[in-house]
């Protein structure tokens, strides 16, 4: 299949979700899911750390 | 690697079966490894399979086989550490990999084709096949898609579904539910003490605002601490205020301790610090005075016994003559001695007649002699220990004279001590009276009227002292008044803190990348739905493609002409079924075993000849395919495999005797490897290669 192939099935999608999963499929099937893979710990590893800095600065600021 | 790989040689040596090393050059379109059960035909086979992928061979939850479940690596009868040596090629270039050690690196050699799709589309394990015969429908489906070349599309939804888990949306959903509740609790524990703080507060007297009241009452207790400061003759403090709100209680304390120092107090303190050292000065003195008049007694009582310095030294002059006298007598007695010595020895030499001339008897004149030496000699020897005796007696006395001396000697020094402390007592004395006593004034006598002064004085300033301490004990409790009006205040700005938390960039950040980890849950997860279709329509589109060609293996395999095609259906997980022209039926419920066996070998087989674009590996690797397949058919499934490996390179293994004479019998150039079988009376059992053609 190519990848317009894939169109009915990402239109339903966000625009930055589409753009973003075009690439991943893109990186998979050339044999490249290890970069995908990585890529994807780097963003939830990103994620986690704004959101356990927000919390701890909220905590701090409760128990003042 | 552009070009597709296509297997060359394989070298293993202390790997599972193998103790020794075993050579093996598999580079034909089809290659035989013939042998019994447990003559290494697996062990060969998995070692291709480790030498790819050495992690995940060995890791059950990669892997999914439970025959490896404890799996060793190492061959067990030996030391040795495994090794493995494989090569591929694409045309003229060759791809070495080697392995060695039961952890070998883990790199990859760098070929387009994922663990999961070498082992459904390159390695069909038997229990893979056994999936499609009577698996769960989930692994089935996933097989299926994976061998429909649609594995890349799941193995990218499997990484999303994993990222998604790794988000921890939920855990992070609950700490901001959390941190709601604490906050709540917070700012109701916060209001409730600050009503508390505000009903003593109006008790006291006070009224809101608080810091209104707080400044008022301020200035009603610096205008008392003037007022007493002015009372006590001392500079007015600085001024207090509020602010820092902290510190006010200790800068009151320390304004307090500061009047407390400079007023009658102060001066209570100096008088009652002179009055305790007189005290000391003047027990001193009195002790001092004490020891002195103890040790002249003493010297006194010493004269009495043994008279004056000037007794005794007369009474030593008269035992120094008397002890002159003695010697001289001794010096007499001792002249005399010679004197008696020499008429004696004048006498022995005269001569002595035998009898008296006068009565002519007869006379011992020996015996005389001797009668009279021994008589003047006892008269010198008893006057010579009266004088020796008397001599004994005299030095008798004078040692103890000397002794009497030194003893007097010593009670006078020590009254002069006593009399030495006694004067620096007195002089210390007068120092701490602070001035000169007049010659003739006792300074006990004196300090003592001082004390008794003194202590009048303290008396007096102890009343003044109470009213002075009453006073400031006063604006001490005004103090913690306003102590407590800082608390209330403090806590009034606490709760409005708190009350403002939600709307202050923390608390908003927070929020944000909560929503940030949704949005990124809710996106990877339709990211991952639609990862699901694209899966499913692949392998659709491309079993249309294939359907066909299963079919005809099946055909040519099982020649049923009651069910003579193959129906899967990818609405149903995939579920097979084998078509008629009367009735369509689930495969396990119609075929027997070698046919169900056939349905799975077709399957695979026609699915890896349609799509060879799925990876880099231009081989199948089949480990037993006619396992439980009858004779007849095993035959059929030579033939087959021989028309399959000119289109592909196969390396299949088999202890089928049928299986292998029908691939014998196959015109494609091949290569057979025939093991021999294992001894059984071989203690260390090992692969060894019988034949190879």
């Amino acid at each position: 299949m190519e990848s317009r192939d894939f169109d009915p099935f990402l239109e339903e999608l966000p625009e930055q979700v589409r753009t973003e999963l075009l690439q991943w499929i893109e990186s998979a099937r050339a044999g490249e899911l290890a970069s995908v893979t990585a890529s994807l710990a780097g963003l939830v590893s990103e994620l986690r750390k704004t959101f356990e800095a927000a919390v701890t600065a909220v905590r701090k600021e409760i128990e003042q | 690697m552009s070009e597709r790989l296509r297997f060359k040689s394989l070298e293993i040596a202390a790997f599972r079966g193998a103790r020794d090393r075993v050579s093996l050059t598999l580079d034909s379109p089809l290659n035989v490894i013939f042998g019994p059960n447990g003559s290494g035909k697996s062990t060969i086979l998995t070692a291709i399979e480790w030498a790819l992928y050495p992690r995940q061979a060995c890791t059950l939850s990669e892997h999914g086989i439970d025959e490896r479940r404890e799996w060793e690596i190492r061959h067990v009868h030996g030391k040795e550490q495994p090794f493995v040596r494989l090569v591929l090629a694409a045309g003229e270039k060759e791809l070495v990999v080697t392995r060695r050690g039961v952890r070998p690196g883990t790199e990859s050699p760098g070929i387009r084709c994922g663990y999961q799709d070498f082992k459904s589309l390159v390695y069909v394990h038997q229990e893979i096949m056994r999936d499609f015969l009577v698996g769960q429908p989930k692994p089935r489906q996933e097989i299926f898609q994976r061998l429909l070349g649609a594995g890349w599309a799941q193995d990218l939804k499997e990484a999303l579904d994993q990222a998604c888990r790794d988000l921890k949306r939920k855990e992070a959903d609950e700490k901001v539910a959390n941190l709601e509740g604490t906050l709540n609790a917070r700012i109701q524990e916060a209001r409730r003490q600050l009503e508390e703080a505000e009903q003593r507060a109006e008790q006291q007297g006070f009224r809101r605002p608080w810091e209104r009241a707080a400044e008022q009452h301020i200035e009603r207790v610096s205008e008392k601490i003037a007022s007493l400061a002015r009372e006590l003759d001392a500079a007015a403090p600085p001024a207090l205020s509020l602010e820092p709100m902290r510190e006010f209680p200790a800068r009151l304390g320390r304004v307090l301790a500061e009047l407390r120092s400079r007023g009658p107090a102060g001066a209570h303190q100096q008088l009652a610090g002179r009055k305790l050292s007189l005290e000391t000065a003047h027990t001193a003195c009195l002790h001092a005075r004490s020891e002195l008049h103890r040790r002249q007694a003493a010297l006194d009582e010493a004269r009495r016994r043994f008279g004056t310095e000037e007794t005794i030294q007369a009474e030593l002059d008269r035992i120094a003559n008397s002890r002159r006298e003695v010697e001289a007598g001794l010096s007499r007695l001792n002249r005399e001695r010679e004197l008696l010595r020499k008429a004696l020895e004048v006498l022995e030499k005269q001569p002595r007649p035998a009898q008296c001339p006068v009565c002519g008897q007869p006379i011992r004149a020996d015996d005389l002699i001797e009668a009279l030496r021994r008589k003047v000699q006892a008269a010198l020897t008893e006057e010579e220990a009266a004088l020796q005796g008397e001599q004994r007696r005299l030095e008798e006395q004078e040692r103890q004279l000397h002794d009497a001396r030194k003893k007097l000697q010593a009670l006078a020094d020590e009254a002069r001590r006593a009399g030495d402390a006694v004067r620096v007592k007195l002089a210390e004395l007068e120092k701490v009276l602070g001035r000169a006593l007049e010659p003739v004034e006792d300074p006990a006598a004196v300090a003592q009227a001082e004390i008794e002064r003194t202590g009048g004085e303290l008396a007096r300033l102890s009343q003044v002292v109470e009213q002075l301490d009453s006073r400031i004990r006063e604006i001490e409790r005004e103090g913690r008044k306003l102590d407590e009006l800082a608390d209330l205040i403090k806590l009034e700005a606490r709760v409005a803190k708190l009350g403002q938390l939600r709307t202050n960039q923390p608390w908003r950040q927070m929020l944000e990348a909560q929503q940030a980890l949704a949005r990124r849950e809710q996106g990877w997860k339709l990211a991952s739905e639609a990862l699901g279709q694209i899966a499913g329509a692949i392998a659709r589109r491309n079993l249309e493609r294939a359907g066909d060609t299963i079919s005809e293996f099946y055909g040519r395999l099982t020649r049923r002409s009651d069910f003579p095609q193959v129906a899967i259906n990818p609405e149903n997980k995939y579920e097979v079924a084998v078509k008629g022209e009367h009735a369509t039926e689930v495969i396990t419920s119609v075929l027997n075993l070698t046919d169900l066996n056939s349905v799975a070998v077709a399957v695979i087989t026609g699915l890896a000849v349609n799509f060879p674009e799925l990876h880099d590996l231009d081989f199948l690797i089949l480990d037993d395919p006619s396992q439980g397949m009858d004779p007849d058919v095993a035959r059929r499934l030579g033939e087959l495999i021989g028309d399959l490996a000119r289109q592909r390179q196969v390396i299949v293994a088999t202890p089928d005797p049928d299986l292998f004479e029908s691939l014998q019998r196959c015109t494609v150039q091949k290569r057979v490897v025939r093991l021999r079988p294992r001894d059984p009376d071989d203690a260390r059992p090992c692969v060894q290669v019988q034949e190879v053609n």
